[in-house]
Formats: C-alpha cells, structure tokens, sequence
C-alpha cells in the first residue's frame, strides 16, 4: 500500500517476502546484463559481479559525458573571439587543441613528485625540530647533530 | 567468490548440492522460509531443504534416490551439522540477492 505520510517516514520501508524480492529485482538486474536464465538458475555468487561491473559502466559513461563536455567547452572558447558581437575585422579563433588529452598518464605523472616532496618536507621539518630541541641543552653531552640522529 | 555447495560421492557418482534463486523461491512459496524464520523447525524441514538443493545440479536425480541419500546422511550427521551447512547455504542466496542498501525485506510470516 501506498504512503501517505510522505518518503521520511517510517512507513515508508516494505517489507518483501523472498518470493517477491526475486521478482523485483529479476528484471534489475536484467537491466544490469544478467540474463534470466542465469538469474533464476544459475550462480547466485555471479549477481555482485554483475553489480560491480554495472557500476564501473556507469562510472565510464559518466566520465565520459564530462570529458565530451570539457572538449566541448574548449572548442566554444576556441571561437568566442569569433563570436563577439563587437569584434574586429579579421578576427581569428584561436586554434583548438592539436590533440586530445593525456588522460592516465599525466595524472600519474603529476602524483609522483608529490609524494616525493612531501617525504623530504617531512624529513626536512623533523631535522629543525630536532636541531631545536638540542639548542635546549646546549651542555648535554648525550646532544647529537641532526645528521648522527638521522642514522 | 564461488558459492558454497555441499558435495559429496553416492554410489559411486559426484554430487555438489547448490540452491539457486528459483529454488530458495520454491522453498518461501512453501511456507519453509517462513517457520525457519519463525524459529520453528518442522520434522521435514532438513529433509525439504536437502532435497531440494539437488535442483541446482542434479534435477534429474530421482525423489527416491534423494530420499535414500539423505537417509544415509541422517545416520552419519546426527550433530545438526547437515541442517547447519544448509541453512547457511539459504542464507547465502539472501544475501547475494539484495543489492546495496535500497530494498528492504524480511521473510514470509504466513
């Protein structure tokens, strides 16, 4: 039976028999490639794979559609120059990307270095901090340089 | 990950007993799924579910040849074991079945 108390509410969970959970999700997961046959009598273990993979398709095409936008809003701001209602005479657009972007690559390329950084910053603030906390007992014997504590 | 299957040698043949979606269902339609979740356990209810987890592999398999397997079974496991490994093979089915956190549902009363 329908809700009336709006989506919020308590009532609003269904409580499904086995039987009728089957049934509805029968043609969800259909939807998802799993083919009938192999839904009601085939290796229930399949149905998360299934699920996995939808999702990672979904994720692609979603991907996809930004990336088709982005190239789209590169060749828009190729012609605005163009497209100025005042622009002078002669105007040109300016050339659209000679290829198309690096797309894995030049992700990971980026990340590297900054990992390396970050560990000799790390290692860097820990040498002042430790240069710092010796200047506290100028007269220790046990006092070592930055370099000795490193080792 | 592979589904958990009961297996074992009868008269010199391999069985791998397995539940599939339309059997769990035939089983709730039954009223089982119903009096397992109630905390009930029907005289018949080990023997049901054993026979019926031959349909996955072995549907041909006779009701007679079922009935004289799960006899000799009932001799040697009589520690509750074999309802125990069934019962987990049920529960298996239920919880592949359900994606992630929409649908909510709970087994048959009646």
């Amino acid at each position: 039976m329908e809700d009336e108390q709006g989506l919020s509410s308590p009532s609003e969970i269904r409580w499904l028999t086995f039987s009728e959970l089957a049934d509805e999700l029968c043609p969800i997961y259909m939807s998802m490639g799993v083919p009938r046959e192999e839904y009601w009598h085939g290796d229930y273990t399949q149905l998360s794979e299934y699920r996995k993979s939808f999702e990672i398709q979904r994720d692609r095409a979603n991907y996809d559609a930004w990336l088709q936008a982005h190239y789209f809003y590169d060749a828009l701001c190729a012609v605005s120059p163009v497209l100025h209602a005042f622009a002078r005479n002669g105007t040109k657009p300016t050339p659209y990307l000679d290829k198309p972007y690096e797309l894995v690559t030049q992700e990971r390329k980026e990340e590297k270095p900054k990992e390396e950084v970050q560990a000799k910053v790390g290692a860097a603030k820990f040498l002042a901090f430790a240069e710092r906390f010796n200047q506290k007992f100028p007269n220790d014997e046990h006092q070592r340089a930055p370099n000795e504590i490193k080792e | 990950m592979a589904r958990t299957t009961l297996d074992f040698e009868y008269d010199g043949k391999d069985y791998s007993l397995a539940y599939t979606v339309d059997v769990v269902k035939r089983l709730d339609r039954s009223g089982l799924l119903a009096q397992i979740a109630k905390g009930e356990r029907p005289l018949t209810m080990t023997e049901d579910l054993f026979m019926a987890a031959f349909d996955a592999n072995h549907a041909t398999v006779s009701g007679n040849i079922r009935r004289k397997i799960f006899e000799e079974f009932t001799e040697t496991s009589e520690d509750g074991s074999l309802i125990e490994c069934l019962i987990e093979m049920l529960q298996e089915v239920q919880e592949a079945m359900s994606p992630r956190g929409n649908v909510k549902w709970r087994m048959n009363k009646g």
